[in-house]
């Protein structure tokens, strides 16, 4: 398994999509904190109040929706690449591939969410300095929102890499997951907010405190979307066991 | 050697293999013919592990391919449905596939001198041609130096030099004692090189012989006595009123 999870990340750094999507995050975060400053002092927020930091900060899981992206890639890209049979070739027992790439997803995910927490830390403490504030960098509340969206890009890998394993068609599983995140949630938020809380992004902006509604706790949402991730690799695993390469 | 027993594999209703069973012996190459659509290649992804048959095994040195300790030491297999990265370059190729099966570094620089595609490794792969990517799937079936080779039209792409080069390294294998088995549809490859047939047609083996017995007494294959057997073996009878 190690071996397949270095190979794994091999194929990661040798493909530029994975820069690229790097690049989309820390470009949206940037751009997602500066949006949320502006928008909070046109209001007159307090910036260092504590909805004034939940209003700023939580916006830096929105370049989640790129590792989602990256995790679909790299499991359902293989087949799009046709480059699946290699790796079949190189390991019959498919779980393992499944898994490993789960894996890698996972912690690129983190990797991902610290990069864009580091991103807001940087924007955010300029621009409070720009306005005559100190950026609260001590505050446990920060690091409560700035870790939620590592886990938030961590979690967001694991089902983009579980949902490719089982789609295995990459436009498919992203085409879906955009549609699921930005249609079908909202429709299901407009008829129950009480289920809506439950679902992927709402779960995602819990992690990161979103002050704008209301969700359900952060360790909560982060357990929830822990079984979403498995329930899906699990049945991609099942499903893998039973059908051709 | 490879043996494969009583293999059937359906798609929907049709039988696609239907209970195909030979056997490719050590030290030898073992040409399998057929006419298109005929079955080799759905056999020959059975006996890779890609798919799985609904009866009948597939057996490796005596082991399912599943189950063999370390497949990439064991098997080498060049299949059409290998895809590539475009924009990952060949020697990237080879360096994922020899850290996934714990192959040693060194062997990724051996086998592009073996496929003789040194000059072209850093390039992106979407700029290769068709025989440069045939070279580069060779290339990654030799990675783990294996004693079976699975092969199916290998020769697809490659220019006549680049044949005739492809079949001097399949008779050098088979001389060193490794079991090569390979499709092809240029009978002329296969009478140059392979010492065992299996031909099929409408998924069954209607024929596996020695190429010895398409010689005549002088010992020397026949030139168009393939041709001949593989045409009375396939063509379906014409009716005579
Ligand atoms: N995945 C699949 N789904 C449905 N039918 C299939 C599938 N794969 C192969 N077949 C069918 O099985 C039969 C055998 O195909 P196969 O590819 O094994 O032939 P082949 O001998 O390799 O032919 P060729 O010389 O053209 O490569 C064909 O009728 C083909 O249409
Ligand atoms: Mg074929």
């Amino acid at each position: 398994m190690r071996n397949l999870i270095a190979a794994e990340y091999l194929k990661l750094r040798t493909t530029k999509t994975t820069w690229a999507l790097l690049a989309a995050t820390v470009a949206t975060t940037g751009l997602a904190v500066v949006g949320a400053i502006l928008v909070a002092s046109n209001s007159k927020l307090n910036l260092q109040s504590t909805h004034g930091i939940r209003e700023v900060l939580h916006v830096t899981a929105s370049g989640g929706i790129f590792m989602l992206v990256l995790g679909v890639i790299i499991s359902a890209g293989e087949y799009r690449q046709r480059t699946a049979t290699e790796t079949f070739l190189t390991t019959p027992r498919r779980w393992k591939v499944i898994i490993s790439k789960l894996i890698v997803s996972t912690t690129t995910g983190v990797v991902f969410g610290a990069i864009s927490a580091g991103t807001a830390i940087a924007v955010a403490s300029h621009l409070y300095s720009a306005k005559g504030y100190t950026f609260p960098l001590g505050s446990s509340l920060a690091w409560s929102i700035l870790g939620g969206a590592v886990l938030a890009a961590a979690l967001f890998g694991a089902l983009g890499a579980a949902t490719g394993s089982l789609i295995r068609n990459q436009v498919s599983a992203i085409v879906g997951w955009m549609a699921w995140l930005f249609v079908i949630e909202n429709i299901v938020l407009g008829f129950s907010a009480t289920a809506g809380r439950w679902l992927p992004s709402a779960l995602s902006r819990a992690l990161v405190r979103d002050p704008n509604a209301h969700l359900l706790p952060q360790s909560t949402a982060a357990i929830v979307l822990v079984i979403y991730g498995v329930v899906i690799m699990l049945t991609a695993v099942l499903t893998e066991s039973r059908r051709d390469a | 050697m490879i043996e494969i027993k009583k293999v059937t594999k359906a798609f929907g209703s049709a039988r696609a293999v239907d209970e195909v069973s030979f056997t490719a012996p050590e030290g030898a190459v073992t040409g399998f013919l057929g006419p298109n659509g005929a079955g080799k290649t759905t056999t020959l992804r059975m006996l890779l592990g890609l798919s799985s048959p609904d009866q009948g095994e597939a057996l490796i040195n005596g082991v399912k391919y599943a189950d063999l300790d370390s497949p990439r030491r064991a098997v080498g297999a060049v299949l059409d449905s290998i895809g590539y990265h475009p924009g990952r370059s060949g020697i990237d190729h080879l360096r994922i596939v020899a850290k996934a099966a714990g192959l040693e570094r060194k062997r990724v620089g051996e086998v592009l001198e073996i496929v003789e595609l040194t000059s072209a490794a850093e390039r992106n792969v979407g700029g290769y041609s068709q025989g440069m990517r045939q070279r580069l799937a060779l290339a990654t079936a030799l990675l783990g130096d294996p004693p079976v080779l699975v092969l199916d039209e290998p020769s697809n792409g490659l220019d006549p030099a680049g044949m005739a080069w492809l079949r001097d390294l399949i008779a050098g294998w088979a001389k060193q004692g490794r079991t090569v088995l390979f499709s092809s549809h240029i009978l002329n490859e296969v009478e140059m090189v392979a010492d065992h047939l299996v031909v099929i047609n409408h998924g069954k083996v209607v024929r596996e012989t020695s190429m010895n017995d398409l010689a005549g007494p002088d010992g020397k294959i026949i030139s168009g006595r393939l041709e001949e057997m593989f045409f009375e073996l396939t063509t379906p009878k014409v009716q005579v009123r």
